[in-house]
């Protein structure tokens, strides 16, 4: 049996064939080499890639001119923490992606 | 009717300020987006005494799940703009009351630019005074000096304490908050050119005006690098639950306590709970006469309701210590760093940490649990939880283990069964865990690629739990336990005792009188299904009981093997015994190791409650998919606890 029918044919069991339609394309890339950040204060000099993600972290006060300090990298390659102000969040790498970070003057 | 609707951040203490506003006894907990629907109640009446022509009715209090701003990025955020832009033109807010973190003043005040442009009648109700007072910060002329920055009535209050909700309940009584929205420029919906403009729309005001912002802030002293002190415990507690090489160890020792505590604290309360039961049994029984329809009435009273009764009521303890434990969790703000940690490992399967919540409250009980899973914001990732979730060990399965593992740890001690049921939790676990994968690689294989969602999780400070509040929560969840299944628990108590009982209710003889029974004859017609998984006619029955609900199992058994042997030291024993000694037709064992591991398996991923049918068919809009996932699970728990079964005894290593 071709397996990509076999999919469809269950998911389409199940019922929820439109997730297919679900879209990746949002979640662009933004080349900004996050593997190699080490924890540090630093200034979010702007916001850039998928929309949506730029809009939470906003929303979150992850603002162009905030100060951030990238605390550590949870385990297993998981998502950075990352303190502005009192508040800790943990941003997955993707998420981090969308700040492009300058030094702290 | 005034309605007024508290909108914030989450886990900004909306819950907690409405349970004050309205005397309710919601649970409140220490974890971002706990609250995924509307609550609405009356005003508590305490607050209106002195105001005169004011009754409770006049005012609606109405709490909305945690959201961020206007914009919704997940489901239970779309509940919160559809309450503030609703529908029905009556059902609009007349005031809406904007609850803010203290402790994140300038980080929440976006939501508030928002709702100011939107020309809501707002007032602001800025909670964690104590936390601010901790630090001397928060003094009554900073919020004056506040409420000038902000320019709508602005109010500090304590959660904790209930300090300033006198005061803010009069404002809101006063009419105060209207001259800020006097509805003239409110539209029934978000502009359009707005709707277009989503968090940039506010965000770059709040640039411009950040400067400006921080400095009256300042001024009115509230200075970041004080608040940042609060932080400074919990950076600490992070620097070792979150620990690069010690985060994962940490954290699997943390819940193995948790599911293991659940056996061995709860022993010694079992053991007395068991002993009431059997004493009352054999209390009731002493009074046998020569009137047969007399002892046949006290048979029903002994053999069905008492026995049926103490079969789960025994288990109640293991219960509240779950709740309390779990309760224990979220209160301490720890479940959103848990949910962090599993964020890298769920997303192996398709999901994120996001689903860690929802899973782990399926540990409760499914129902709250698929509800929870609102805040993921990926469609996809909430499908696959809400498929999975039904395979998580609820309350509902804990005494079924309970006596399973009860059974195959008879007479070791008690932290061995603990170990064991810690360990099924872990299988579960896994086994969902792989449900998700099979699911995943489905849609990875038509999709082409792994499909990220939102995750960016805010880790609230630690907080010490309330021990009062622990207790009172623990006992209110385990008392809505016992009240949702004490009447299917009676229903089914009558129907398997008289099922059982006639019509040969006179035989002297037990055995023939169970097999002649019309429940007997039921199940010899049923037997062939289960006898491939090593069960007979008597397990058979308890198996199609448990899907009326799970716990039935366990009292089903009591009453098909007339649990209430005076000579055993206690039902629970007596259970134990009558299973150890039961045998089916042909003369082997009924209840082996073999046997009782495909009775694990199959409890593990049959989906057997309706009422969970019920909330997936709800929450993902589709009959279809909550059909097919209850026929899926069924027959895969079927299929997996026979191959269980074959396997062992084909092996040999447990009959």
């Amino acid at each position: 049996m071709y397996p990509e029918a076999f999919c469809i044919f269950i998911l389409n069991l199940l019922g929820v064939a439109d997730l297919m339609e679900e879209s990746t394309a949002n979640f662009n890339k933004v080349h900004q080499n996050w593997e190699d950040i080490t924890p540090g204060i630093f200034r979010i000099q702007r916001l850039q890639g998928a929309t949506q993600i730029c809009d939470r972290l906003r929303e979150l006060g992850l603002i162009e001119g905030v100060q951030v300090q990238v605390l550590s990298r949870l385990p297993l390659g998981g998502p950075w923490r990352v303190q502005v102000g009192s508040a800790q969040f943990a941003l997955r790498p993707l998420e981090l992606r969308c700040l492009v970070l300058g030094a702290c003057t | 009717m005034k309605r007024i609707v508290l909108v914030g951040s989450p886990n900004s203490g909306k819950t907690t300020l409405y349970n004050l506003l309205t005397g309710s006894n919601f649970r409140t907990v220490n974890y971002p987006g706990s609250t995924v629907e509307i609550c609405e109640g009356n005003l508590n009446e305490k607050w209106l005494i002195g105001e005169a022509g004011l009754n409770r009715n006049d005012l609606k209090v109405v709490d909305t799940p945690g959201t961020y701003s206007l914009f919704p990025k997940s489901h239970d955020e779309e509940i919160t703009r559809n309450v503030l832009y609703p529908e029905d033109k009556q059902q609009k807010p007349d005031l809406v009351l904007l609850v803010v973190d203290g402790t994140q003043l300038e980080r929440q005040l976006i939501f508030f630019r928002q709702l100011k442009e939107a020309d809501f009648p707002l007032i602001v109700a800025v909670t964690m005074k104590d936390l601010l007072a901790q630090i001397g910060m928060g003094s009554a002329d900073a919020f004056q000096a506040l409420q000038g920055i902000l320019g709508v009535p602005t109010f500090a209050v304590d959660g904790t304490s209930g300090d300033g909700i006198q005061q803010l309940v009069q404002q809101i009584l006063q009419g105060k908050g209207k001259e800020q929205g006097k509805g003239q420029q409110r539209q029934d919906s978000l502009p359009s050119e707005v709707q277009a403009l989503p968090a940039v729309w506010t965000a770059q005001k709040t640039i411009q005006e950040k400067k400006e912002l921080h400095a009256a802030l300042l001024g009115a002293g509230f200075i970041r690098g004080q608040i940042s002190k609060i932080t400074d415990a919990s950076r600490l507690w992070d620097r070792w639950l979150l620990h690069p090489w010690l985060g994962f160890p940490l954290f699997f020792i943390i819940m193995s306590l948790l599911f293991s505590s659940i056996y061995w604290l709860a022993q010694p309360i079992m053991d007395l709970i068991d002993f009431s039961f059997s004493t009352s049994s054999d209390w009731v029984l002493s009074f046998a006469s020569g009137n047969s329809y007399f002892n046949l009435g006290l048979d029903f009273l002994a053999k069905g309701l008492i026995a049926s009764f103490g079969a789960i009521l025994v288990f109640v303890p293991q219960i509240w210590i779950l709740f309390f434990g779990m309760g224990a969790l979220e209160s301490s703000g720890y479940l959103a760093r848990a949910a962090s940690l599993a964020d890298r490992p769920l997303s192996w399967v398709g999901l994120s940490g996001r689903s860690f919540v929802p899973l782990l409250s399926g540990f409760a009980c499914a129902v709250p649990a698929i509800m929870a899973a609102r805040n993921i914001s990926s469609r996809r990732e909430k499908w696959i939880a809400n498929f999975i979730i039904p395979m998580m060990t609820c309350s509902a399965r804990l005494p079924v283990y309970a006596l399973l593992v009860g059974f195959l740890l008879q007479g070791q001690a008690s932290w061995k069964a603990g170990l064991l049921l810690a360990a099924i939790y872990a299988a579960s676990l896994f086994v969902g865990a792989l449900a998700a994968a099979l699911l995943n690689v489905l849609l990875r294989r038509v999709q082409g690629q792994d499909a990220e969602s939102l995750f960016a999780m805010e880790l609230p400070l630690y907080r010490t739990p309330r021990a009062s509040v622990l207790l009172s929560q623990a006992t209110k969840r385990t008392k809505a336990y016992i009240v949702r299944a004490g009447p299917v628990i009676f229903a089914f108590a009558i129907l398997i005792w008289m099922g059982t009982t006639f019509p040969h209710w006179q035989s002297e003889n037990p055995t023939l009188q169970l097999q002649e029974s019309y429940l007997g004859k039921l199940g010899q017609k049923i037997e062939p299904i289960f006898t491939p998984m090593g069960a007979d006619w008597r397990v058979g029955v308890g198996l199609m009981s448990a899907f009326a609900a799970r716990e039935v199992f366990v009292s089903s058994l009591a009453v098909i093997f007339q649990v209430t042997d005076a000579t055993e030291g206690s039902q629970e024993e007596g259970m134990l015994a009558a299973m150890a000694t039961a045998v089916r037709s042909d003369g082997q064992a009924l209840f082996t190791v073999a046997s009782v591991a495909a009775l694990i398996v199959f409890f593990m991923i049959a989906l057997q409650c309706m009422s969970t049918v019920a909330i997936v068919a709800k929450e993902t809009g589709s009959y279809r998919f909550a059909v097919m996932q209850l026929l899926l699970l069924n027959i895969s728990a079927y299929i997996l606890s026979v191959a269980v079964y074959q396997v062992l005894l084909r092996a040999n290593l447990f009959l």
